[in-house]
C-alpha cells in the first residue's frame, strides 16, 4: 500500500474520537468528524476563542491552519494502523476569503501515502463547499513500527 | 516536565524608537483583550513582548498543558504544534503593525509552518519575527519559535498579509 491510498478502518471514527479525546488542543479547537458516503467531513465547532479580529469578527489564521492541520493528521490515523506514529512536518495555508465567527467545514485529499511521508491536502470552507476560506498543503511523516 | 525550566519573566521590554505612534498603544490594548478575554491566549502561561522594533518583534511565551498533543502520537507530553502557527501568525502579524506609518486592518494570505522540534508544557519559549518589507501593499514576514534555554528551532515560519484590508464589508480577505 505504499504508493496507494489506504481504505478507511471499519473503527475509523472511534479511532479519531479516541485521539481528539487525548489533545487538549483538538478539544480547544472543538473538532469533530462525521462519515459521509465517499468519506469524512470535519467540523471546527465555533467558539469565541477562535476569534483572530474582535472588530471584524473573522476566525484568526492560525486557529484555521491548525485545524486544517489536525483535520490531515485524523485522516491518516482513521486510515493506517494503530502504530504508526504521526509528526507533522509542514503546514502551508492559503487564505482565499474571510472567515465568518461561525463553523467551519473540512475535507480531506490525500495526495500521497508513502512508506515513510504522507502528502495531504485539506480545504476548508464555511456555508456552501463551494465557498472555500482556506486550503493546506500538509507534509505528515509517517513512523512505523520498528522504525523508531 | 522539561529539563528546561521556565526562566525568570524579568526581561525589561525593549523598544525602538523608531516605532509607528500608534503601535505601543495598539500592543496594549491587544495584551489587556488577549490576557483577560481571549481564552486561548488568556491560558498560556506567559505572553510577553521582550523587544519591538521597527519591523521586528520578540517575545516570551510559556505554554501550559492545556494546549498538548495526543500522547500516542507524541509517545510523551509535547505542546501541539498548531499552537505554534497561532502564535507565529498573530506576532507576525504585530511586525507588519511596526512596518506602518498608521494603523491599518491586515489579513493573512498565506502562511507556512515547519515544524523541526517540540516544545513541552511549561518549557520557556522565544519566538522571534520580521517583516522584511512591504511591496504593493503586501507583508513579507518571517519568524521562529525557540527552546528559549537552549536555542533549538521548534518551528520555522513564512507568511504574507495584505495590508489595508476593508474587513466585514469585503466577502473576499484582498
Amino acid at each position: 500500500m505504499a504508493n496507494s491510498v489506504p481504505d478507511l478502518t471499519p473503527d475509523a471514527l472511534e479511532r479519531i474520537e479516541k485521539d481528539i479525546a487525548g489533545s487538549g488542543m483538538s478539544r480547544w479547537l472543538n473538532i469533530s468528524a462525521t462519515a459521509e458516503n465517499d468519506g469524512l467531513s470535519y467540523r471546527l465547532g465555533f467558539a469565541e476563542g477562535h476569534i483572530g479580529n474582535p472588530v471584524i469578527r473573522a476566525l484568526h489564521g492560525g486557529v484555521i491552519s491548525s485545524f486544517l492541520e489536525s483535520c490531515a493528521r485524523l485522516e491518516l490515523i482513521a486510515r493506517l494502523s494503530p502504530g504508526v506514529h504521526l509528526r507533522t512536518t509542514s503546514v502551508h495555508t492559503s487564505y482565499f476569503r474571510s472567515s465568518k465567527a461561525q463553523d467551519m467545514l473540512a475535507r480531506i485529499s490525500l495526495q500521497r501515502v508513502g512508506r515513510r511521508f504522507a502528502f495531504v491536502e485539506a480545504t476548508g470552507w464555511q456555508g456552501e463547499e463551494d465557498n472555500v476560506v482556506a486550503r493546506s498543503a500538509i507534509g505528515i511523516r509517517v513512523i512505523r513500527s520498528g522504525e523508531e | 516536565m522539561s529539563d528546561t525550566p521556565a526562566q525568570p519573566d524579568d526581561q525589561k521590554l525593549e523598544i525602538g524608537d523608531d516605532l509607528p505612534d500608534f503601535i505601543l498603544p495598539m500592543m496594549e490594548a491587544s495584551r489587556q483583550f488577549i490576557q483577560n478575554e481571549h481564552n486561548l491566549f488568556a491560558r498560556l502561561k506567559t505572553f510577553r513582548p521582550t523587544r519591538i522594533m521597527r519591523g521586528q518583534a520578540d517575545f516570551s511565551i510559556t505554554v501550559p498543558a492545556d494546549f498538548s498533543a495526543a500522547p500516542a502520537d507524541s509517545g510523551g507530553q509535547v505542546i501541539h504544534g498548531g499552537i505554534f502557527t497561532i502564535l507565529l501568525d498573530t506576532i507576525l502579524a504585530y511586525t507588519v503593525w511596526t512596518r506602518l506609518d498608521r494603523f491599518m486592518p491586515i489579513a493573512t494570505i498565506n502562511l507556512k509552518t515547519d515544524y523541526l522540534g517540540h516544545a513541552e508544557p511549561e518549557q520557556a519559549i522565544k519566538v522571534m519575527a520580521q517583516c522584511e518589507g512591504i511591496a504593493d501593499d503586501v507583508a513579507f514576514c518571517s519568524g521562529k519559535a525557540v527552546c528559549a534555554g537552549t536555542g533549538d528551532v521548534i518551528a520555522l515560519a513564512e507568511g504574507t498579509f495584505m495590508v489595508g484590508t476593508k474587513g466585514r464589508s469585503s466577502a473576499s480577505r484582498l
